[in-house]
């Protein structure tokens, strides 16, 4: 069942949402973060993530960086971590207008996909009716692990249906898949 | 496989993450995701894997096959252009493995699990012609192939023919394949009957063929041969076998009953154990551990689970008198003595097999099949019997039951 409402009221109040995202900014300015900044950053951005279930799955570089730089006052920020901050910017962006309370709340999936790979390419279909496959390109076969394939698998349906516009407003979308491996990797890469 | 071999690296795990993210936040929805067991993921498993059909022959058969499983409005389209470009992207930057990239599979579950899944591409494209074909060329095609298995094409270089039973059974097997794939069988014309061609090709080669040459059935002078050597020789092997010579000879056993065969013989039916044996006197049941067990008036065998599908059959034979080689009950008697007498043997008493024997070294062995095989050509080449020695020496050896009454005598010497 989902929640009718005009106004979602789950949203990061303006001043702290100016005040984070310009932490984050000079960070991506400086690429050099102090260990308390730091520290003061992953607090805040854990904050988010009871609005925003999906900064979790982005967040573990950070803690990383914050154990590793323990005996250090000050560490340069490498590229992919920086890629993460960007991520973070849009997330605070989307979590200042506000979170629909259907996107916190668990409901019955509106859109199921089942998908599976194999060396030579991904096929899957959807609840309703929209079957895919997709061959891999001979010059590019014999690169990707099966795991790498349902991986991209696994994401490749809801993409589709996102691209194709065929979902609705705020859809609980749940992919299945017989890979536990690319589960995981989707869960905390 | 190593861990980093089977990883993806995690730099571009978090790239597609991050454009899986921003899309997700983009658009409001929310993913969960479930695993759930490879078998039930048929629709998905027949998609990716079965290049061979078009679209319109793939929906067609699942529906087909999975009316329940596959949506009313169930169709397959090519994946938008960006997440194409998106995947091909995401390939390039992965390094190229120098593992040999295996053959691609069929699913199995479409085209059946017998036979196609493991084709090569020839035959995937053969499929595809024979699809053109009319019935009629189908059959003739169908009797041509039938001609080379006839002929041996397909066989050893020492066999010249096949008889019509094989020819038939290869035709039976292929038609088999084709109806696990869901399709018509091959052989059948309009009217649902065998292709008339096809029939009297096979009705042909029965006539040419040469009659049925049965086996002979050994006598039991044979078995006393046996049991006559063994005590000549005094040999605990020679006492065995002909033990089991004799309780195979009383119950119609077959080999792969008594003895240890080649795996591939021995898929289904098991060697008696000990369980197996009951033995009963004035209708009570007589334990192996009995002093009086050779006293038992009558011996029953328990088969389990035999070739032919039927289980638990028991079969009971009475005691012969005075006649100790040759009496089921003392004989059984022998042997279950002479195994459970075996120590050192991990497994429980009632599940050691009839066939166990302790050689020389002390090292526990089971009596094969070809062991048994060569002491009964032994036994006929001694003497010469009164009829039929050529039989049990060239051919394979079978135990058939002959009658008591016209037991045969060794010529005078």
């Amino acid at each position: 069942m989902d929640l009718q409402h005009e106004d979602p009221g789950n949203h990061t109040p303006g001043n702290k949402y100016i005040s984070w995202t310009n932490q984050i900014r000079k960070l991506l300015e400086i690429k050099l973060v102090d260990r308390d900044e730091l520290r003061t950053l992953n607090e805040r951005l854990n904050h988010v993530s009871a609005i925003m279930p999906l900064n979790r799955h982005f967040m573990n570089r950070l803690r990383q960086l914050e154990t590793a730089m323990e005996p250090y006052e000050k560490y340069s920020i490498r590229i992919p971590l920086l890629e993460d901050l960007k991520l973070h910017l849009d997330i605070l962006t989307k979590a200042s207008q506000g979170i629909s309370m259907n996107l916190l709340t668990y409901r019955e999936p509106k859109r199921g996909y089942q998908t599976d790979a194999c060396e030579y390419g991904i096929g899957g279909h959807n609840t309703v009716g929209r079957g895919y496959r997709w061959k891999i390109p001979y010059h590019l076969l014999g690169r990707a692990h099966i795991n790498v394939l349902e991986f991209l698998g696994e994401l490749v349906g809801p993409c589709i249906d996102i691209i194709e516009g065929t979902l609705g407003q705020e859809e609980y979308i749940l992919s299945m898949g017989d890979s536990s491996t690319a589960i995981g990797w989707i869960h905390r890469s | 496989m190593s861990e980093e071999e089977d990883s993806m690296p995690i730099p571009l795990r978090k790239q597609v993450s991050r454009k899986f993210a921003s899309l997700m936040i983009k658009n409001n929805h929310l993913l969960y995701l479930q695993w759930f067991p490879g078998q039930d993921n048929i629709i998905a498993d027949c998609l990716f894997q079965d290049w061979h059909y078009n679209d319109a022959e793939f929906i067609q058969l699942l529906t087909s096959i999975l009316p329940k499983q596959i949506h009313p409005k169930f169709s397959i389209a090519p994946i938008p252009k960006e997440i194409d470009s998106f995947l091909c992207s995401i390939l390039l930057q992965l390094p190229k493995r120098t593992q040999q990239s295996i053959q691609p599979k069929t699913s199995g579950f479409v085209l059946g699990e017998s036979g196609e899944n493991s084709c090569p591409q020839w035959a995937l494209d053969a499929m595809n012609i024979w699809k053109l074909l009319s019935a009629w060329q189908r059959h003739i095609m169908l009797l041509a192939f039938v001609q080379a298995v006839r002929n041996a094409e397909y066989s050893l270089g020492r066999i010249k023919r096949l008889v019509a039973t094989t020819v038939n059974d290869t035709i039976a097997y292929i038609s088999q394949t084709f109806r696990l794939a869901q399709k018509q069988d091959h052989r059948l014309d309009k009217d649902k009957k065998t292709c008339i061609l096809i029939q009297q090709t096979i009705c042909g080669y029965k006539n040419q063929d040469p009659g049925v040459k049965q086996m002979k059935a050994i006598p039991v002078m044979l078995i006393r041969m046996i049991w006559k050597l063994a005590k000549l020789t005094n040999a605990p092997l020679g006492i065995a076998i002909a033990q089991l010579v004799t309780l195979a000879f009383f119950f119609a056993m077959r080999s792969c009953e008594y003895s240890k065969m080649s795996s591939e013989e021995s898929k289904r039916t098991e060697i008696i154990c000990l369980r197996n044996i009951h033995f009963y006197r004035n209708n009570r049941l007589v334990p192996h551990t009995s002093p009086n067990l050779h006293n038992a008036d009558m011996v029953n065998i328990t088969f389990e689970f035999q070739k032919n599908d039927e289980r638990n059959e028991s079969v009971g034979m009475f005691a012969a008198g005075a006649d100790n080689d040759m009496c089921p009950v003392k004989v059984t008697t022998a042997i279950v003595r002479r195994v459970r007498g075996y120590t050192d043997i991990g497994a429980d008493i009632n599940d050691r097999k009839v066939n166990l024997f302790k050689n020389d070294k002390g090292k526990m062995t089971e009596i094969t099949s070809m062991t048994i095989r060569k002491k009964l050509r032994r036994a006929a080449t001694s003497k010469q019997p009164v009829s039929g020695k050529q039989d049990w020496v060239s051919k394979p050896w079978r135990l058939v039951l002959t009658p008591f009454a016209q037991e045969p005598r060794w010529p005078s010497s």
